[in-house]
């Protein structure tokens, strides 16, 4: 055991790189399916046939192996010499996160108080202020619960693309496979732990800090 | 004022919810929508600001055809409260009431001194209250803000759908008093939809009893009360409608019909004062073992006495079946 607090100590600056790179990827990759994932959430409540389809479309992409979609999206992305590497790594987890994301936000923003969306209709306020100012606040912390769990499964999916060269702490984990250095695949597998219940609570901070203080 | 014209609403499958309703709310009075469930008069009432649209016929409200205004614009300048408060959750209870007004763009101080106003109106402490949130009050409080937020900009019209239906009998009694009171200082026209007899005849200066959608009759509670146009209204306001119209006369309307007996007694145990309603007056006389009341003027004068039988023969006289 202590040989892996060995490890990291000795590597340490090589493991704070790969925990940043990891980060990045991750955050631009959830920050770009929150931009696509909640607007279509909301769009979906006002039409609940095509929300049934979209939902099951999602659950489907889920359901595909993260490393065999890596490996359909190499011949796809090699035309633009884009085949491994951020590129394809940073598609499979926006498309991994639509799924909490699209279905949290419908969910949240369908379950909101008839009575209060009433409300805001009759004292004259437009769809948009009515979203908002009423139905966004109300539905914030569903919302967030799906970004969260989006965050958590991509920094885990995260780590396997490494094997196809989008760095980040499956890269220790992947070379120390193959060198069968046990030490080098604990401290990634503890970088991942530590990164995802980092991102988890701070993101759960914002979510009470946004929250209205009647949910 | 607000003027209906032959309006009519016929959904989806031909179903006629509100059917050829013609009436006129004048301006500055209430006017209750009553009816069993079903019977359409939230749907009439929904009309009227747009929430739902109308199949056929006009509504005005002073003077102005909803339909050639912008369904916004319209909603802002009707007020409108609904049973469960509809309050916003994210909202303070300030921001709550100002919302109208900040969605009109009024300036800060504008709208704080009209927060300030609303709550003394509604008898709430503005500052205790301010910063508070909806779920922190109790029911009633709620409702009494969900008012507020009604009249925030001083709307002449409100429309208000079954707004103490969720309370408790006591407050209730307490909140419909208070908007009285608070109605007789701002004299709005407004719309009130109840399925209460009691409440209707309480708030009501005049009464549409609906049935299916049609409208069976529009008059002031104690024409209702005394005559009911059909069966359906008869029972309706039901068997002790009588006794319900106690409550809309007072002493002074007794003495008008009856020439007062002059004070025979020289001591009475119960008074009286001209205002007070026939309802309480008979309350008196059933808990006490007196046959008398002795009624007295503004400067506790004796005018003269009353008996039972005198507010039962006003009553005979008053509510014959025409």
């Amino acid at each position: 055991m202590w040989s892996v607090f060995e490890y990291m100590s000795h590597n340490w600056s090589q493991i704070v790189d790969l925990t940043i790179e990891h980060f990045q990827l991750v955050g631009s990759a959830v920050a770009i399916a929150i931009l696509i994932g909640v607007p279509i959430g909301i769009y979906l409540t006002t039409n609940k046939a095509l929300a049934e389809s979209v939902l099951q479309i999602c659950s489907i992409i889920m359901t595909i192996p993260s490393i065999a979609l890596f490996g359909l999206m190499i011949p796809i992305l090699s035309i633009i010499n884009q085949g491994i590497g951020f590129v394809p790594a940073f598609i499979a987890l926006v498309l991994y996160s639509q799924l909490p994301i699209i279905r949290n936000t419908y969910v949240a923003i369908s379950d909101v108080d008839p009575a209060i969306r009433d409300a805001a209709k009759g004292i004259g306020m437009t769809t948009w202020q009515r979203l908002m100012k009423v139905e966004i606040p109300n539905a914030f912390p569903v919302i967030m619960a799906g970004v969260r769990t989006a965050v958590v499964l991509s920094i885990g999916i995260g780590a396997i693309a490494a094997f196809i060269g989008a760095g980040g702490l499956g890269v220790l984990i992947d070379q120390g496979i193959s060198r069968t250095n046990r030490d080098m695949v604990i401290a990634g597998a503890i970088g991942v732990s530590i990164l995802s219940i980092f991102a988890d609570t701070s993101l759960g901070f914002i979510q009470k800090r946004f929250t209205p203080k009647s949910a | 004022m607000i003027e209906f014209d032959n309006v009519t609403k016929i959904y989806k499958g031909n179903i006629k919810a509100v059917d050829q309703v013609s009436l006129t709310v004048p301006q500055g009075s209430v006017a209750v929508f009553l009816g069993p469930s079903g019977c359409g008069k939230t749907t009439l009432l929904r009309m009227v600001n747009r929430l739902v649209p109308i199949t056929d016929g006009n509504i005005t409200v002073n003077g102005m055809d909803t339909k050639s205004l912008n369904e916004i614009e319209l909603r802002r300048k009707i007020g409108y409260v609904i049973q469960s408060n509809g309050l916003f959750p994210n909202m303070t209870i300030e921001q709550n009431v100002t919302i109208v007004p900040n969605l009109l763009g009024w300036d800060r101080v504008k709208q704080r001194d009209r927060f300030n106003y609303l709550m003394d109106l509604v008898g709430m402490e503005p500052d205790q209250f301010r910063n508070r949130y909806p779920h922190e009050l109790s029911g009633g409080q709620q409702q009494r803000v969900g008012i507020a937020r009604a009249m925030a900009a001083d709307p002449p019209v409100m429309l208000m759908d079954e707004p103490f239906g969720a309370l408790d009998p006591i407050i209730r009694t307490h909140i419909q008093k208070e908007f009285l009171q608070i109605q007789q200082e701002v004299q709005k026209t407004i719309l009130f939809v109840s399925h209460d007899i009691d409440e209707a005849i309480k708030m009501g200066d005049r009464i549409a009893i609906f049935k299916d959608g049609s409208l069976m009759q529009y008059d002031a509670p104690t024409e209702l009360l005394a005559q009911p146009k059909n069966q359906f209204v008869q029972d309706f306001v039901g068997t002790d409608r009588s006794i319900k119209s106690l409550s809309l006369y007072t002493v002074a309307d007794l003495l008008e019909y009856k020439k007062p007996k002059p004070v025979k007694k020289s001591s009475f145990n119960l008074k009286v004062d001209l205002d007070t309603s026939l309802r309480e007056a008979m309350a008196m006389l059933f808990n006490e073992t007196e046959q008398e009341l002795l009624v007295v003027d503004k400067n506790n004068q004796p005018i003269c006495e009353v008996t039972i039988t005198d507010v039962q023969q006003y009553l005979q006289e008053n509510t014959q079946t025409a």
